[in-house]
């Protein structure tokens, strides 16, 4: 009953790229764009790449974020490093492989949340606390 | 055959070797058990062929408490019963229900699994089910070509119930009781009150009567209380000539432990993830080897042990999408769909959960006397059904294992009132209508009403039978099993007659 194209994630995420605020895509010097680790921000793009309608995850977090204000985030930077490191992964040492593979690695790790009962409530939905920071990572990111 | 009672004289006298107090399910059931021996059956109906406004307002009651509903609809008080309008879900009880669970106060039957077992064919052709097969789910769903959910069997297991046609009793057993030549239905007989002997240690007889009709006196060696969860205690309430407080009431029993299955309907909604699902095994009824089946999910009894809960199953149903804005389809892509669900309102965007739950049997819950009386002059009932934090946490967990699953298996995201807001019954919580536990059945009457054979504690010849004999009522519906219970009633009075 199940599929394993991230097709839609790979579209998802050229529609993304455009939307991304011009100053963001010219910039090195806006706070949560910087330009000095190119990886981070691959690993990032690639990342919310996964998420389906922009504006829909973005009003999860914003939900999540108003419901658990203890939760702060400095800078996209930050929570993809974050991120990387609950997958195991070493965010200083990324190469493209790994970043490649980073949709199907979020959705196994999404999947663990599931079993381990790593999940938020935000506005009556059930969800895995990875996915919710993706929404999270999408507001900080655009 | 059927008597017509208001056409009897004043004052008549039936004489029965068995007295069966009402013709619904389970008294139609046991009556048939009878049909073409040697013992005089005499059934008594309050009603007649259909249902009418007088004879339904009998059942005039009151709640105390959280409940609201009309005491008078949910049940059908004339031939047939409430078969009338059951919808006919039917699962046995398994080995674990009637165990006694040390997380569980007041739980455990006197009886197991296998004193049940050999009567539960013969009730599944009594119900038009079809073959006897509750283990079959896989192998029917290969048939059908039908998948089963992946779940983690940790959690949630799929099993199977049957669904009868449904059965409408009153129809159709009316012919098989018509030509009965030992079993007589008496029908618009309404009893009254069962009078003992002087140390209420025996039934000598029950008063009878019609409305705005004659009244009458049956006579028989053995009665078996048939009215179901809440007129069973009442009648025996009511007969408090000899024993001040009732029938079978020594220790303040009869009445008490009125328990029902607890409903959220629905428990959540899944926002679906993918639109490649197919649900179809346990949304549609499938027609195979001579039934309808349908799956539903329910917990390992494992899962109910570690986590110290009751028994609880949920129902699937693919209904339109209620909300706007469903989450699902913004994570098809971490649980690997091959699209993103659509984000619009569309068929096939949710599914829908129900739950029912096993309650926590209650001793301080009950139906008693009440002061208002029918037009018979009558105490009506009134009812305290109590829901325990205890049970909210339970019902809460239930939808969280329901809802980790769904997710688990990347079909969607669950969206329930019970995550929000936890310290809350939610608004579509209520109750099963399924009136159990008020005659509960023990081996002792310091714990119990009837013994492990149905008999009051404590009066040789006073049998109930019904879901108010229920101690522990799992999460399955009560039908199926209450006709078995009163198959195997009728062969024990079988043997007290012989």
């Amino acid at each position: 009953m199940t599929g394993s194209s991230h097709l839609g994630g790979r579209r998802r995420l050229i529609k993304l790229s455009f939307s991304v605020p011009a100053v963001c895509l010219f910039g090195g010097l806006v706070p949560g764009c910087g330009w000095n680790n190119p990886e981070i921000d691959d690993a990032a793009e690639r990342m919310i790449g996964t998420l389906n309608y922009p504006e829909r995850a973005r009003q999860i977090a914003e939900q999540f974020l108003r419901q658990y204000p203890d939760q702060q985030f400095d800078s996209y930077q930050s929570l993809t490093r974050s991120l990387l490191q609950s997958l195991g992964l070493d965010p200083e040492e990324l190469g493209a492989h790994t970043i490649h593979a980073l949709p199907d690695l979020l959705g196994e790790h999404v999947r663990s949340d599931f079993v381990e009962e790593n999940v938020v409530t935000v506005r009556t939905w059930m969800l895995s606390r990875t996915e919710v920071l993706l929404c999270v990572l999408l507001t900080l990111y655009l | 055959m059927f008597v017509d009672a208001r056409e009897l004289p004043d004052g008549h006298v039936v004489d029965a070797d068995l007295c069966i107090v009402g013709a619904g399910a389970v008294g139609i059931a046991m009556a048939l058990q009878f049909d073409g021996g040697n013992a005089r059956v005499a059934v008594l109906e309050s009603g007649g062929y259909k249902l009418d406004h007088e004879t339904q307002s009998l059942y005039e009651g009151s709640h105390v408490g959280r409940l609201t509903y009309p005491l008078e609809t949910n049940r059908l008080r004339y031939f047939g019963g409430t078969t009338g309008h059951w919808a006919g879900h039917c699962r046995p009880f398994d080995a674990f229900d009637f165990s006694t669970r040390e997380w569980i106060p007041h739980s455990g039957w006197p009886i197991t699994i296998e004193e049940l077992d050999p009567y539960l064919a013969e009730t599944q052709t009594v119900l038009e089910l079809g073959k006897y097969r509750y283990d079959e789910l896989e192998n029917y769903a290969r048939q059908l070509k039908l998948p089963t959910l992946p779940l983690d069997s940790n959690r949630l297991i799929s099993v199977m119930k049957h669904q009868s046609t449904p059965t409408r009793f009153g129809t159709v057993y009316r012919p098989a009781l018509e030509k009965s030549r030992n079993v007589s239905v008496y029908l618009y007989s309404n009893i009254l009150e069962l009078i003992s002997n002087e140390t209420a240690s025996r039934i000598n007889s029950a008063e009878v009567a019609c409305i705005d009709g004659p009244r009458y006196k049956v006579r028989a060696r053995h009665f078996v209380l048939a009215t179901g969860g809440l007129e069973n205690p009442r009648l025996m309430l009511l007969s408090n000539r000899t024993a001040a407080e009732g029938l079978g009431n020594d220790n303040g029993l009869v009445g008490r432990f009125y328990t029902d299955h607890l409903l959220i309907r629905p428990a959540m909604d899944i926002s679906l993830s993918r639109t490649d699902l197919d649900f179809r095994l346990y949304t549609d009824k499938h027609d195979i080897n001579g039934g309808l089946i349908f799956g539903i999910m329910t917990p390992p009894a494992e899962l109910t042990r570690r986590e110290r809960l009751t028994r609880f199953r949920f129902h699937l149903y693919n209904v339109g999408p209620r909300y706007g804005s469903p989450v699902g389809g913004v994570f098809s892509d971490l649980d690997g769909a091959p699209e993103p669900a659509p984000l619009t309102k569309e068929p096939g965007t949710y599914i829908q959960v129900h739950m029912a739950m096993e309650p926590i049997p209650n001793p301080d819950a009950f139906v008693r006397l009440g002061d208002d009386l029918d037009r018979f002059g009558q105490r009506k009932l009134e009812c305290k059904w109590l829901v325990t934090e205890q049970e909210l946490a339970n019902a809460r967990r239930a939808i969280e294992i329901g809802a980790l699953e769904f997710a688990r298996m990347g079909f969607g995201r669950a969206h329930a009132q019970i995550l929000d807001r936890p310290d809350e019954w939610p608004d579509a919580f209520t109750s099963g209508k399924h009136h159990c536990g008020t005659t509960r059945m023990a081996d002792n009457p310091k714990q119990g009403v009837v013994d492990r054979n149905c008999k009051v504690f404590g009066i040789d010849n006073l049998f109930v039978t019904g879901s108010s004999i229920f101690p522990n009522i799992g999460h399955t519906n009560p039908t199926l099993n209450l006709i078995a219970l009163s198959l195997r009633l009728a062969d024990h009075i079988k043997g007290r007659l012989a």
